[in-house]
């Protein structure tokens, strides 16, 4: 499989994307999973997350609202048309009225990483 | 043939259809004063008949405000040493006891023997006057009005760049949790792996507090059927949990069935009115602080009600607008943030005296009750 083009990356089901441009949310986010377990492969634009990724494979995505370029809801779209049971989160910073129907979730920063992982997990066992 | 009226009698007949007073006034050079000529108006003004005011010059002097009496005659006596026309505004107590604002312009004339004569006019300017306040306080609830709209917005700027790094502490902290949580010793009530899961209770309750800020601003209640006395016990549990030690709180939550509420906006009111009550009992040897709920023909009503300082009479009016707060180093956002989410509801939130001393907030909500 290839899912980077690159190397092969641990089990399927368990890899989880993170897309957000805020390089401290990206890099801890991407720890924090990777701490309990997750596969994880984090872009700063929708841009190159598209790209590079077989959006076919991830079980989760984990994308924030705002980027410049591509938004969040745009790239929930792209996925949600290669993969219509990825488990997508949207993360935000303001306000939004409600969850945009490809999105899965949405969670207000700051969230409580608890949360988030246990969700991915509950999916994961999906 | 035309008869001619004298000039004393025309000037009779307009200053009697004037709506203020056109009188005469006199110091004589010993200091005693009096007043000549007196229109009509006078008895609408002072509520004397000009007989009274030339009889006696002092039943005016009488009538001025205590608090403008210096001032008033400071006015005067400037303009008989300068003979510079006279302008003045003050208030008056007429026998009614209504309050009257009266405004007098006078231009004074020197005689021959030392005596001062104003020709002079006062009219009733209580009118203007209130017009003017109301004026001005409409422009101060305008400013502070923007002022909020201000502080609004920049609070708003605030917490959205603020959670991007407070999300990342919390995701670090969770890693450097499970990472430690791997290694040996690491247990027990002060050991590293408790000490991480406080700091990470603390980046929770600072989230927490930022979702509530935003919801401040930006949340409309999505109303759901909330048993509302469970919500209310609920509430206090919580308050009391995050506050351990304050005054007990007495519950009197009857079971009154499903009533419809934002559960999350509704219990952030119930803590901000708690914490008051709280406040203002604290230190109180018999603090007590009391939440009720009963039904009403139309929704419910809550209570929140203390037994502490009470609320100053002159804040209770303002009390609910943002900014203004009855406690010494208040910032004066948490009322303001209840009557708006109570608002939001379609209810009202008022404050009033409680019978035994102290505060009482009492919410009535007007919606569906099943």
């Amino acid at each position: 499989m290839s899912l980077n083009k690159g190397p092969v990356l641990g089990k399927p089901e368990s890899i989880v994307v993170i897309l957000d441009d805020d390089e401290a949310v990206r890099f801890s986010l991407r720890a924090a999973l990777r701490a309990t377990g997750f596969t994880v492969l984090a872009f700063a634009t929708a841009e190159v997350m598209l790209q590079q990724t077989d959006l076919a494979l991830p079980t989760a995505f984990v994308l924030d609202f705002e980027l410049p370029g591509i938004d969040g809801i745009m790239a929930a779209q792209h996925i949600r048309a290669c993969s219509p049971d990825a488990f997508i989160v949207l993360l935000t910073g303001h306000e939004i009225a409600s969850a945009p129907a490809s999105v899965d979730l949405v969670l207000r920063k700051p969230f409580d990483p608890a949360r988030l992982v246990g969700l991915l997990r509950v999916r994961r066992g999906l | 043939m035309l008869m001619h009226l004298n000039a004393e009698t025309v000037v009779r007949d307009l200053a009697d259809k004037l709506p203020g007073a056109l009188f005469q006034y006199i110091v004589r050079p010993d200091g005693t004063d009096g007043v000549g000529f007196v229109s009509g108006g006078c008895v609408e003004l002072w509520e004397l008949d000009a007989e009274s005011v030339v009889t006696d010059a002092s039943l005016l002097w009488a009538q001025v405000h205590p608090d403008d009496r210096n001032e008033m005659m400071a006015s005067v006596a400037r303009s008989r040493a300068e003979l510079s026309d006279w302008y003045h505004e003050w208030r008056i107590i007429p026998p009614s006891g209504k309050l009257k604002w009266v405004r007098g312009i006078g231009r004074p004339h020197a005689m021959p023997d030392g005596s001062v004569v104003w020709t002079t006019y006062n009219s009733d300017i209580t009118e203007e006057v209130a017009a003017k306040l109301a004026a001005a306080k409409l422009e101060h609830e305008l400013d502070r009005l923007s002022q909020a709209d201000q502080v609004t917005q920049a609070l708003a700027s605030v917490i959205h760049e603020t959670a991007q790094p407070l999300a990342a502490v919390a995701n670090y902290l969770f890693a450097i949790e499970r990472a430690v949580e791997a290694l040996p010793g690491v247990d027990g009530p002060d050991g590293p792996l408790s000490l991480l899961e406080r700091a990470a209770e603390q980046a929770r309750r600072v989230g927490r507090i930022m979702h509530g800020l935003r919801d401040l601003f930006s949340r409309t209640p999505v109303l759901q059927p909330e048993p509302i006395a469970e919500l209310l016990g609920e509430a206090a549990l919580m308050f009391r949990a995050a506050t351990p030690g304050g005054a007990p709180i007495e519950l009197d939550l009857p079971d009154i069935g499903l009533v419809e509420v934002d559960r999350l906006m509704m219990q952030q009111a119930l803590l901000n009115l708690l914490r008051n009550a709280s406040e203002a009992v604290a230190g109180l040897a018999e603090g007590r602080i009391t939440l009720g709920l009963m039904p009403q023909p139309q929704g419910a009503r809550i209570r929140v009600i203390d037994n502490g300082h009470g609320i100053a009479e002159e804040v209770r009016g303002r009390i609910f607008q943002p900014f203004v707060s009855g406690k010494p180093g208040g910032l004066g956002m948490g009322l303001s943030i209840c009557r708006t989410i109570i608002a939001a509801h379609g209810g009202e939130l008022r404050c009033e005296e409680n019978a035994g001393g102290g505060a009482c907030f009492v919410i009535d909500l007007y919606t569906q009750v099943t």
